[in-house]
């Protein structure tokens, strides 16, 4: 350990006062290109910030659209939606369902007693990671239970589950619970149960259609089309048919273009 | 070796600023008196929470004693090194915990305490060749290897460093000396005689030729209440009231401390003389009983209890200070946006309340947050976190922002992928109907490969991939991500 050199201490000292006096003042003079190259590279930057912003707006905009042609009424934060689904997409739909719920920072809960929920996808359409909570219940009585209290907590914004089966008796708690604490219910049930009886307010089929739009992505994959018909519940105002067309590439969902009539 | 056993180790903490105030206290104006009140007692503070890294913790200075700016503290930590990894461990533990209280300390590590108490205060004077081994900017070391002599190396520092009273230091420095060396040029037996027993004392002391003892602060108190049942009893009801009351004392007797329950952890004793064990952790320190005890009546339900239960002891494991803070109207709408501009849940205490009834019936794994990470391998680059410990650790989240990923990734994605049976194959050997699900699929698309493969420096075999990706649709309208590897192939995950 030696001492620093007293005279080496006094400069940096002064200089240092010097600085905190002067601020920006003190900076070197820099090469003009160098300069002009910087301010270029900025403006660039904010160009293609403000272009991306401006794609966001606009794809959240058409979402809006479409989701108002859904739920002419806004999307029914406080009320248990019922989807079942034949074929893919029905659970991305209900993820996107969930994220314009939750777009006042609300947390999204996922219960999955199987531990087969994988969260890319949903961060893939744009929910934040620390948005999600995962609930995996053991055994089929803590499930209900655990679904019970994450409808009746303010913090959720959406609380989505599939493969758990409640009685009748149990959907109209949760209906009510919906309504009253303010969550978005997504329960995902295969098709085959539509003869079954439900407490949901409004139901929903969503079926994958095999029309692929050529064109948009190389990709079969990353495009699909979903119909949503209305089965029960006072919304899909524009006829009981709607065509969504999920973009997974963008993670955004707009109305599906009727295709030309034949000559 | 034998010599090497029995060698003592003292680290003296010498903290030359007052340590920093609380939240609660900042912006306080006190008068004099009570601002060394204030100081004194967080002191008392520092000085347990230094329990951690010894159990031997005094405090040998108040602040601003014997005219020598800030306070000090010693810390035996004879035997404790291999705790820590060694010696130089806890010292580079001990800064690291040191630098994020904001706390500026000169620590001097010796085998008396006279000696690291004159390195811990003169130590910047130079003594010693070696570096020390940690570098922070607000934490400087000072140390003497066990087999090194004090009093050589102390020669050069001021006689102050023998923690001597000012009336010998100002009648020794009249005589001209002002160094330890100087002092122990004269002979030892005039020392006495002429500057009294003190001097000689010191430097028996700074040997350790003289043993010395410093009163030991004693540990905080355990925080506990106890009920015992006239009646052995098996009614939860019963158990959730007397679990209410508990909860009840203790906040009391925490309340007197300022403090807030933060955990706690239950004890029941069974008629069959066996006793059950759990306990139950908060988010906050919320103090309000009827919730502490609602999570501990849902921790017992989860609970199999094989006798009825005599006796309840409930144990305060972790325990916060209480915060003061001035109620503000607009808390979560204007300006309450992360930085990552996604806004702050509004209903954040509400959400936490659940999470914290979830975390005691379901347990702590069960409740979860996708922490999601860089790797190829799909079952890998997730992992899901306890929120409990999330929470505990880092109030801010710790999960990066992810981009949108152009790579299409399944929304249920099978723990173990399960073998599929190919039943027809094409050209390529690529599946146009197969088995799985308990069904007959027949593929109506086809996608990849997309080839995922472990890093080469993989050391565990077990864990080696080699697999080749496929999108299929089958004609049913269902997607599925199926793979294949050498011999085999694999269904993987569902897209839905």
């Amino acid at each position: 350990m030696t001492p620093p050199d007293p005279s080496l201490l006094s400069r940096t000292a002064s200089l240092a006062e010097l600085k905190a006096t002067l601020g920006d003042l003190l900076a070197p003079a820099r090469q003009t290109a160098e300069a002009e190259a910087e301010i270029g590279e900025k403006t660039e930057t904010q160009e293609k910030t403000g272009t991306q912003r401006h794609a966001h707006t606009a794809a959240r905009e058409e979402e809006e659209g479409v989701l108002e042609k859904i739920f002419p009424h806004g999307l029914p934060a406080g009320e248990l939606i019922e989807i079942l689904h034949r074929g893919f997409g029905s659970g991305t739909l209900a993820l996107c369902l969930a994220r314009v719920a939750s777009r006042d920072g609300r947390a999204i809960a996922v219960l999955d007693p199987c531990r087969q929920f994988y969260p890319h996808p949903a961060t893939a359409i744009g929910i934040a990671p620390q948005q999600l909570i995962v609930l995996r219940p053991k055994r089929s009585t803590e499930a209900i239970w655990a679904l019970e209290q994450a409808v009746r907590c303010r913090g959720f914004a959406a609380v989505l589950w599939r493969a758990v089966r409640p009685t009748l008796r149990h959907l109209r708690r949760l209906q009510h619970a919906c309504e009253q604490y303010d969550t978005l219910g997504l329960l995902l049930r295969a098709e085959t149960t539509r003869r079954q009886p439900t407490a949901a307010r409004t139901r929903l089929r969503v079926t994958a259609t095999d029309a692929h739009r050529p064109g948009r992505h190389a990709s079969p994959f990353f495009q699909h089309r979903l119909c949503i018909e209305r089965l029960r519940g006072a919304h899909l105002a524009a006829g009981n048919r709607i065509e969504l067309e999920m973009d997974y590439a963008s993670g955004t969902f707009r109305q599906a273009p009727s295709l030309p009539l034949a000559p | 070796m034998q010599a090497e056993r029995s060698v003592r180790r003292h680290l003296c903490l010498w903290l030359p600023d007052p340590l920093p105030p609380d939240e609660a206290e900042r912006g306080e104006r006190l008068k004099a008196p009570h601002r060394r009140e204030r100081e004194q007692k967080r002191l008392e503070a520092f000085a347990l929470w230094c329990q951690q890294f010894s159990p031997c913790v005094s405090i040998e200075r108040e602040p601003g004693e014997r005219g020598i700016a800030g306070s000090t503290l010693l810390l035996e930590i004879t035997g404790l090194g291999p705790l820590f990894g060694g010696e130089q461990g806890l010292v580079k533990t001990l800064s690291r915990a040191l630098c994020r209280r904001h706390v500026r300390a000169h620590l001097g590590l010796a085998n008396s305490i006279g000696t690291a108490w004159a390195l811990a205060h003169f130590g910047r004077y130079p003594v010693l060749d070696d570096p020390p081994p940690f570098r922070a900017p607000a934490i400087a070391l000072h140390q003497l290897a066990p087999g090194t002599p004090p009093l050589k190396t102390l020669a050069p520092l001021p006689v102050a460093a023998l923690r001597l009273q000012p009336g010998a230091i100002e009648s020794l420095a009249l005589l001209g000396i002002h160094t330890v060396g100087q002092l122990l040029a004269l002979p030892r037996k005039q020392l006495a005689s002429r500057f009294g027993k003190e001097v000689a004392q010191s430097i028996d002391r700074v040997t350790g030729n003289l043993a010395e003892s410093l009163p030991i602060l004693p540990p905080p108190e355990e925080t506990s209440a106890e009920w015992s049942f006239e009646f052995p009893t098996c009614d939860c009801d019963l158990v959730n009231a007397v679990f209410r009351q508990l909860v009840d004392r203790i906040g009391h007797t925490l309340s007197d401390r300022s403090r807030i329950p933060l955990g706690i952890a239950c004890r029941l004793k069974l008629q069959d003389r066996t006793e059950v064990h759990f306990a139950v952790a908060l988010y906050h320190a919320c103090g309000d009983v009827p919730h502490l005890a609602e999570l501990l009546g849902l921790r017992l339900e989860r609970t199999p209890l094989t006798a009825p239960v005599c006796d309840i002891i409930l144990t305060v494991t972790e325990s916060a200070q209480q915060e003061y803070r001035q109620l503000t109207w607009f808390d979560h709408h204007e300006g309450a946006h992360s930085t990552d501009s996604l806004p702050t849940n509004p209903f954040a205490a509400s959400l936490e309340r659940c999470l914290e009834r979830l975390h005691g019936r379901l347990g702590s794994r069960a409740v979860a947050q996708p922490q999601l990470r860089t790797d190829a391998i799909a079952e890998r680059a997730v992992r899901f976190v306890s929120t409990a410990r999330r929470s505990r650790r880092n109030r801010t989240p710790a999960i990066r922002k992810t981009s949108h990923s152009i790579d299409l990734r399944p929304l249920w994605l099978h723990r173990n992928p399960q073998r599929i049976e190919i039943t027809r194959c094409d050209r390529d050997d690529l599946p146009l109907e197969f088995y799985c699900l308990g069904g007959h699929h027949t593929v109506r698309l086809i996608e990849g490969p997309e080839r995922i493969e472990s890093s080469r420096h993989t050391h565990h075999r077990a864990r080696r991939v080699f697999r080749d990706y496929y999108r299929v649709e089958t004609t049913s309208l269902k997607r599925f991500w199926i793979f294949r590897t050498a011999r085999d192939w694999f269904l993987h995950g569902q897209f839905d």
